[in-house]
């Protein structure tokens, strides 16, 4: 399994040890292009939203964004754009239940829209991310990629991203 | 598939419709989340759909205009760049409580806590509203034990917000406004000739139609003691329980409402004063609790139609149809004019449930036929007619947009690309859309403006 990190580009990792807080490379690099995190400068804003979203692709034309949690999980700076990508077929929003999560029919919900999305728009190239749920269940991403893999030939990585972790960074 | 987004863009959640609520407030809200809130809007090119957000009248974060109930100078002093955060969050009454993974497992409340502290310091609130985040809805955590024990510490009103983040932004305000009725509210002596706006909020208003619709009531012969979702100080929050009527402007008031009408005995008028027959209307409801320029007593039931009444005509409205959309004899519970015949193709109006109604209403005025409302966002049964439907995704859109009886939808311009048939689509604003591609920039829809705006449409 490939985990993506920031693929914005190697200029904002430089940037964010100009930052004004000073934070940890370490942390600052396993987040960036998330909200107000490095990017350019004293606010720490990493750049327009849309490109912040966009970098999460790793520059791949035929990949798709799938992003998976609750409607409040996407209040972020990164999705603030994330209409024009809906609305240009590169990106889309999965909002299981409670209930959902908690059975575990989440995984299956998953697989079933990354293959509907797949057969729809012709492409085997997927990057999945996340909000808390998925983390505070602990679901196991490799396995979910395998399986995507193994059955329906599609490539699925995973960007981390959990501000349960990782707060806010400021 | 169900639950499956892929064009519509995501609207705001009901944590947002929170604080939306709060930051028009003198209370604080605590949100048990690991990341903090911003200006609803923020971020997004100080575009605001014509809404409240970032005009300069007071009305919604960013730009206070010396109305706002600011915190305490110097903000959030979290060290380091704290007057320039300071800044950019001016008009925020909420904090998240910064939770992380070990918090998971040993619970929030300690950091609930804390952030009360923080908060107490920096906003001196005279309440305080707590709410889950969809983490620390996972783990169940007790917001309502919290609230207790800030009550008990602070001698200040608390209560939890039932909210997890995963309903739109409608609800979130609805349950919002209750609770804080629930908080603030004790039994008053009624004064006569007052009344409460209720649900008009800073996502789908504009400060125009709030000030119009305050004149509206004002040149009915009604003053009003105070607004529920916009701009208010507690001390007329609290006033509210003396007032004699209740005019719920949007979906998001009714909760409210109904409370006080429980509590209090206010009954309640309730739809939006868009199009000239609604405001008149709305003007027509008032009077009937008035005889003679003299204001009848609260209870008089045969002098107004109280929004139990009105429910009860529109409920009778809807039981005359058969389940199946299409029965000839329905008419509005409002305005009495016949919505549907089966033979005259439909038309959709997708939006807030009220204003959609007051659309449908206009139209009705202006002699259209078979019109139905639909809306992703909190609907109320009473208010819906036969055929009228709460969207369950973008397949349910689909479907109903191109089914072939449709020949006009007025909706927001994101839905569009679901639409595959030939029918003329008016592009209508949707203040709830989290991050719009195409917005209809939002317009004071007040009394005859809203039948400007579609005699122009359609022309």
């Amino acid at each position: 399994m490939e985990n993506y990190r920031n693929m914005e580009s190697e200029k904002d990792l430089e940037s964010r040890d100009r930052t004004f807080h000073g934070r940890d490379n370490r942390v600052n690099e396993r987040n960036g292009g998330r909200e107000g995190h490095g990017g350019s400068g004293f606010h720490g804003h990493g750049g327009a939203p849309g490109q912040m979203l966009q970098g999460r692709l790793g520059g791949d034309e035929t990949a798709i964004l799938v992003f998976v949690g609750s409607l409040n999980c996407i209040r972020h700076k990164p999705y603030m754009r994330i209409g024009e990508m809906m609305q240009e077929g590169k990106a889309a929003l999965l909002c299981p239940s409670m209930s959902d999560f908690s059975s575990g029919r989440y995984l299956n919900q998953i697989v079933d829209a990354i293959v509907e999305l797949s057969k729809e728009r012709g492409t085997k190239h997927f990057v999945l991310t996340y909000g808390c749920q998925w983390v505070i269940l602990s679901t196991d991403g490799e396995l979910l990629t395998q399986r995507l893999k193994r059955e329906y030939d599609i490539d699925l990585k995973l960007w981390e991203d959990s501000h349960l972790e990782f707060g806010d960074h400021e | 598939m169900k639950r499956l987004w892929k064009v519509i863009p995501p609207c705001l959640s009901d944590v947002l419709g929170f604080e939306a609520v709060l930051n028009e407030t003198e209370g604080f809200g605590i949100i048990d989340d690991p990341s903090r809130y911003k200006p609803i809007r923020m971020g997004q090119g100080g575009q605001s759909h014509g809404g409240q957000t970032g005009r300069t009248d007071g009305h919604g974060p960013g730009s206070d205009g010396g109305r706002a109930f600011a915190a305490r100078a110097g903000g959030e002093a979290h060290g380091a760049g704290s007057f320039d955060r300071a800044a950019r969050m001016r008009g925020v009454r909420v904090m998240n409580s910064d939770i992380r993974n070990e918090d998971i497992i040993t619970g929030t409340e300690e950091k609930v806590m804390r952030t009360f502290e923080r908060g107490m310091e920096q906003y001196a609130p005279d309440f305080v509203l707590l709410c889950c985040a969809p983490s620390s809805s996972m783990i169940n955590s007790d917001l309502e034990y919290a609230a207790e024990k800030i009550t008990v510490q602070s001698g200040l009103p608390a209560a939890e917000v039932k909210i997890d983040g995963e309903k739109d932004y409608l609800y979130g305000i609805g349950v919002t406004l209750e609770t804080l009725g629930r908080i603030l509210l004790t039994p008053r002596e009624t004064l006569a000739g007052t009344v409460n706006l209720l649900g008009a909020n800073t996502i789908d208003w504009t400060t125009d139609m709030l000030a119009s619709v305050d004149k509206l009531i004002a040149n009915a012969g009604w003053r009003v003691l105070s607004h529920w979702g916009t701009k208010e100080t507690t001390e007329n929050l609290k006033r509210a329980a003396a007032a004699q009527v209740n005019v719920v402007v949007s979906e998001a008031g009714l909760k409210l409402a109904r409370f006080m009408e429980r509590e209090f005995g206010i009954p309640y008028v309730a739809g939006a004063p868009f199009g000239a027959k609604n405001a008149e209307n709305l003007a027509l409801q008032l009077s009937k609790f008035k005889i003679d320029g003299i204001v009848a007593e609260n209870g008089s039931d045969d002098l107004f139609i109280s929004g139990s009444e009105m429910e009860n005509r529109s409920l009778t409205s809807s039981s005359k149809a058969s389940e199946e959309y299409g029965s000839s004899d329905l008419t509005c519970a409002v305005t009495g004019i016949a919505v549907q015949e089966t033979d005259v193709p439909e038309i959709l109006i997708v939006a807030e449930q009220f204003i959609a109604n007051a659309v449908r209403e206009t139209f009705l005025a202006l002699g259209q036929r078979n019109i139905r409302v639909l809306s992703f966002y909190d609907m109320d049964r009473a208010y819906m007619l036969p055929g009228d439907k709460k969207l369950t995704g973008e397949d349910d859109f689909t479907a109903q947009a191109n089914a072939d009886s449709v020949r006009m939808i007025i909706a927001d311009l994101d839905y569009r690309p679901l639409v595959k048939k030939k029918v003329q689509y008016i592009g209508f604003p949707d203040g709830g859309s989290f991050s719009p591609v195409h917005p209809t920039e939002n317009f004071n829809m007040t009394g005859e403006l809203l039948d400007l705006w579609l005699e122009e449409r359609l022309a």
